[in-house]
């Protein structure tokens, strides 16, 4: 038991227990962190190899591997896999190392919860996975799970949805702990304006997370109730709606899309000011810009549904909720740019990443405020210059902000350096890999290209070609990121100093333990109150 | 070495000090839960067509 | 054929960073349609283009200045401030300023294009898998629309059939949508199963088909042209196989088209009035290829494990009504037939005599279109 009743002192001698049991039955958030995060890496890599299937395919027109069939169970897979096995279990694997150390708390509020909110997330992967051998295969209807077309799929269909369950209540108890560790246990003197920007983001999160998952289960639960108890929630035979549906996924599914980047903020506002020596510019705007993000998240769903036949007066208020966004995303960016203005600047690995992230992620904002034009998304809807849109958000944005975090706390974690050569080579294959593989699907979704097709009129095969020989650079890069990782864990590099990064101590509580952190009381010996009054 | 207790003792015991904890924990968690609950219910109740319907 | 791919690549990125636009089939932009509609679009497109291009120049100018010149080589000690209420205010209205310049004649847009009063005509587009269905309610013309048979011989999976030797490779169909130039016509848009979008990309909207709905749309072609797209919203297995190919002619030329369908319909009629096995097996065979080929495949011979062969199978060639009640009522994966009006008794039973009497079953009877009715 790993909570505030450790700060006794009497069992610090304590270090974790042998042999796997520690990981099944720990309540340690450094090993649940650990946890998490080695799921994340395994899952990504999982959906990595689903993607590359898909562009393997796309490399030339014509059918040369998989069956459509297939095809379209790996683009379902792949996004369910990556969205809800790779990225959000990676933030959450942030948020248990990190939160507690930066607000000074020995651990989570609720350990044992803790145990159970990650060890859901293996067995709802593994159901998830399982449906590809079912009879028929898995669903193929893509993460979206649209109704009439996910209803005619067989057996994978109660399964997925009994995991995506699994998967909402993992995230549902992960926030709650989340929340309360932040409402009850920060250090004296450690308002809530203080906290880090990661903590806030991660806060706000949360929020989302229990606002939203509940609905998606709903969802999903009235399509199990459609396929098998004959209600006809979106059967329009039966007096439903099969657009309801899309109102209701979209409901989660937009707010879905803040959950994975607002953590990401998070850990480039760590990141960014520490690489300037500068403080971070604008607290108090990136904290309230980042509440509004938050808010306004809920109510501009329906611009993934422009072409559903709204009535004009809906269209409009969603274009204009939707451009809003824009401002406050805006003050981010613009937040960071004077963090580094007149800073002094130095370009290790996690700074590289967390300027890949303002690069790539600015780009995905370009083409988002494109498509929030309600006219010119009528021909962007569902082509190419949408994937590519979400792809620069989501894997520029997010996965990018994850190495950034990964090799920004990684020494802090294990005590030893990563490579650093290799880092930044990671970096540079990572980015040039990523533009070579998602810039030019805006060029084929513009020129006309429709998304989730297996196969392709012969004019966009340059453009493909491309995009698939990007995707193999990126993808095989991140064996290389799995090498650096295990070397660092392996404790093969240079010790790291309980600072890590220059004139780290004045950005973050974490930068005044030693590194590795204790394993049970992270702050044995360290002054708190001194350490949150000199920050 | 001496252990920093996480929260200001003001007085009271520690051991008292991490019984209210406990409790502020337990009560924030299961409101929040509720929360989460609630909305479930909500959209199983097909409430959102409603709030949502075209 | 992978180096000399790469080769193509090669000189493809080349062509780009040259912008150079000597490959004519290298679209890199929305195409400029011959509608009012997609010219709106484009311009669209192209000004928020602009707008970001503008924005990006500061945002990512401030950047590299930044990465540049305060590097801690140049500039080893950090400036200290951290707040400029003027600044953060400033860089608040601005965007909004944009916002609202980009939100206005965005509205005005949308209205019009999502305004399909005073239409001169309609066309009712029913969605299927996979395959569109159209019907001219004034003429009482209605036909299906279903890939063409060169592109589904070569899209087959391991077909050896290099695409690019088949004209319009996935985007040709065997009845095109056929309508007139200069006239507003408004297109009903529903589907019979699952949803699906129909989207020509030189008109610049799409809209979904969606079963149980009507959506409304509307186009004035302004050139005579051949104008193809392709279903846009994920709709099952051959989702990318449901091509739209519109044929735009002129007033004159439309109203001979009417005609001569109209003339070919009435004769086909008056053969198949005559019902012998060889009208049944001609028409059998294009309801065969419009409706049970994406499954039962050009030979009848299925996907084995998914959808069953009909060469050779003892249903398919036993009691005729068993086989009749397959058909209307479905099975499996199957759809029910029966239930679409846009499938006359006419129809299945000519297709039952097909299937019957090919892939080297050999029945030797003739369905009827009463048989149906009788089992219905």
């Amino acid at each position: 038991m790993a909570t505030v009743a450790d700060t006794h002192g009497a069992e610090h001698e304590h270090g974790p227990a042998k042999g796997i049991l520690r990981w099944i039955t720990t309540t340690n958030h450094k090993d649940i962190g650990t946890l998490y995060l080695t799921f994340a890496m395994i899952m990504f890599l999982v959906g990595g190899a689903m993607a590359l299937i898909i562009r393997a395919e796309l490399y030339q027109p014509g059918l040369q591997l998989v069956d459509p069939h297939f095809f379209n169970q790996m683009t379902t897979l792949h996004a369910l896999i990556m969205v809800f096995g790779a990225v959000m279990p990676a933030f959450a694997g942030f948020a248990n190392w990190m939160i507690p150390p930066m607000i000074g708390a020995p651990d989570m509020a609720l350990p044992r919860m803790n145990n159970w909110s990650f060890w859901i997330l293996p067995f709802a992967a593994v159901l998830l996975s399982a449906t590809l051998f079912m009879d028929g295969g898995a669903i193929a209807s893509g993460w979206t799970l649209y109704p009439p077309l996910v209803l005619q799929f067989g057996d994978a269909l109660p399964f997925t949805i009994f995991s995506v369950h699994l998967l909402g209540i993992s995230s549902i108890l992960a926030s709650i702990n989340i929340i309360v560790t932040i409402f009850n246990l920060r250090a004296p003197g450690l308002t809530m304006m203080k906290m880090p920007m990661f903590c806030w983001t991660w806060l706000i999160t949360a929020f989302l997370l229990i606002l939203v998952m509940p609905v998606l289960a709903g969802a999903v639960t009235m399509l199990l109730f459609d396929k098998f108890f004959d209600t006809s929630f979106f059967d329009a035979a039966g007096g439903g709606d099969p657009v309801l549906f899309q109102h209701l996924f979209w409901f989660f599914g937009h707010p879905e899309v803040y959950i994975i980047i607002l953590p990401a903020f998070g850990i480039v506002s760590q990141i960014i000011p520490t690489f300037s020596r500068k403080p971070l510019f604008g607290k108090n705007s990136m904290i309230f810009a980042t509440a509004v993000i938050g808010f306004l998240s809920f109510i501009v769903w329906a611009h993934h549904q422009f072409t559903v036949g709204m009535p004009v007066p809906a269209e409009l208020y969603f274009m204009y909720a939707t451009m809003l966004i824009a401002v406050p995303t805006g003050v981010k960016v613009f937040n960071w740019l004077a963090t580094m203005w007149k800073g002094s600047l130095t370009f290790e690995t996690p700074m590289l990443h967390a300027l890949g992230f303002l690069v790539l992620f600015v780009f995905g904002g370009f083409t988002g405020i494109m498509m929030s034009q309600a006219p010119a998304d009528l021909y962007y809807h569902d082509n190419y210059f949408i994937v590519a849109h979400f792809h620069y958000t989501l894997v520029g944005g997010g996965v990018f902000a994850i190495f950034a975090g990964l090799f920004y706390w990684l020494p802090k974690w294990t005590g030893t350096m990563y490579d650093e050569k290799l880092g930044k080579l990671h970096f540079w294959l990572s980015f040039l890999g990523f533009n070579l593989l998602f810039m030019p699907q805006h060029f084929l979704g513009l020129a006309g290209m429709p998304r989730r097709i297996p196969d392709y009129a012969v004019q966009f095969t340059e453009f493909n070609q491309m995009s698939s020989v990007g995707a193999f650079i990126f993808g095989f890069t991140q064996l290389l990121l799995v090498y650096i990782v295990y070397k660092c864990v392996k404790g093969e590099g240079e010790k790291a100093s309980g600072e890590v990064w220059e004139g780290a101590k004045s950005h973050g509580l974490e930068w005044n333990l030693p590194s590795p952190m204790p394993y049970h009381h992270s702050f044995e010996g360290v002054d708190i109150q001194k350490a949150v009054a000199d920050e | 070495m001496t252990a920093v207790s996480p929260r200001p003792a003001g007085g009271a015991s520690f051991e008292m000090e991490e019984k209210r904890l406990r409790k502020k924990n337990l009560y924030l968690a299961v409101g929040l839960g509720l929360i989460a609950l609630l909305l479930y219910v909500l959209a199983l109740l097909n409430v959102f067509e409603w709030v949502l319907g075209r | 054929m992978i180096l000399h791919n790469l080769k193509r690549l090669f000189v493809l990125s080349f062509l780009v960073a040259l912008g150079e636009t000597a490959w004519a089939d290298y679209a890199l932009n929305i195409p400029v349609g011959p509608t009012e509609t997609s010219r709106v679009i484009y311009g669209f497109h192209m000004y928020a283009i602009w707008v970001c291009v503008g924005i990006a120049v500061v945002v990512f100018g401030v950047m590299f200045y930044s990465i540049i010149n305060h590097r801690k080589s140049k500039n080893p000690v950090p400036a200290t401030f951290h707040e400029n209420t003027t600044l953060e205010i400033v860089w608040t209205v601005i965007p909004v300023l944009i916002l609202i310049g980009l939100a206005v004649p965005a509205t005005k847009a949308l209205i019009r294009i999502e305004d399909t009063s005073d239409a001169e005509m309609t066309i009712k587009i029913t969605g299927y898998q996979w395959k569109w269905h159209y019907e001219y309610p004034e003429e009482g013309i209605q036909f299906f629309s279903s890939l063409d048979e060169a592109s589904n011989r070569a899209r087959q999976l391991g077909s050896d059939i290099d695409p690019k030797t088949v004209p319009n490779y996935l985007l040709e169909v065997d009845h095109p949508l056929v309508v007139p130039v200069n006239t507003k016509i408004r297109f009903l848009i529903t589907a019979a199963d699952v949803i699906h979008a129909w989207w020509v990309p030189a008109f610049g909207w799409k809209k979904d088909a969606i079963p149980g709905f009507m959506n409304a749309a509307w186009v004035e072609i302004e050139k005579p042209g051949v104008y193809r797209g392709q279903c846009a919203e994920l709709c099952g297995r051959d989702h990318g196989y449901m091509p739209i190919v519109v044929k735009a002619v002129t007033k004159e030329e439309y109203r001979d088209w009417v005609a001569q369908w109209k003339q070919e319909h009435a004769v086909r009629q008056a053969e198949e009035a005559q019902w012998s096995m060889e009208t049944a097996m001609k028409r059998g065979k294009e309801i065969y290829n419009t409706h049970c080929v994406s499954c039962h495949q050009v030979d009848g011979s299925g996907v084995p494990g998914t959808f069953p062969a009909l060469a050779g199978s003892t249903v398919v060639t036993g009691d005729v009504d068993g086989v009749i009640e397959v058909v209307l009522e479905g099975k499996g994966a199957m759809p029910a037939f029966g239930k679409d009006e846009n499938i006359g008794d006419a129809d299945l039973a000519a297709v039952i005599t097909y299937v019957r009497n090919a892939f080297g079953n050999q029945v030797g009877d003739v369905v009827k279109p009463d048989n149906i009715a009788d089992v219905r």
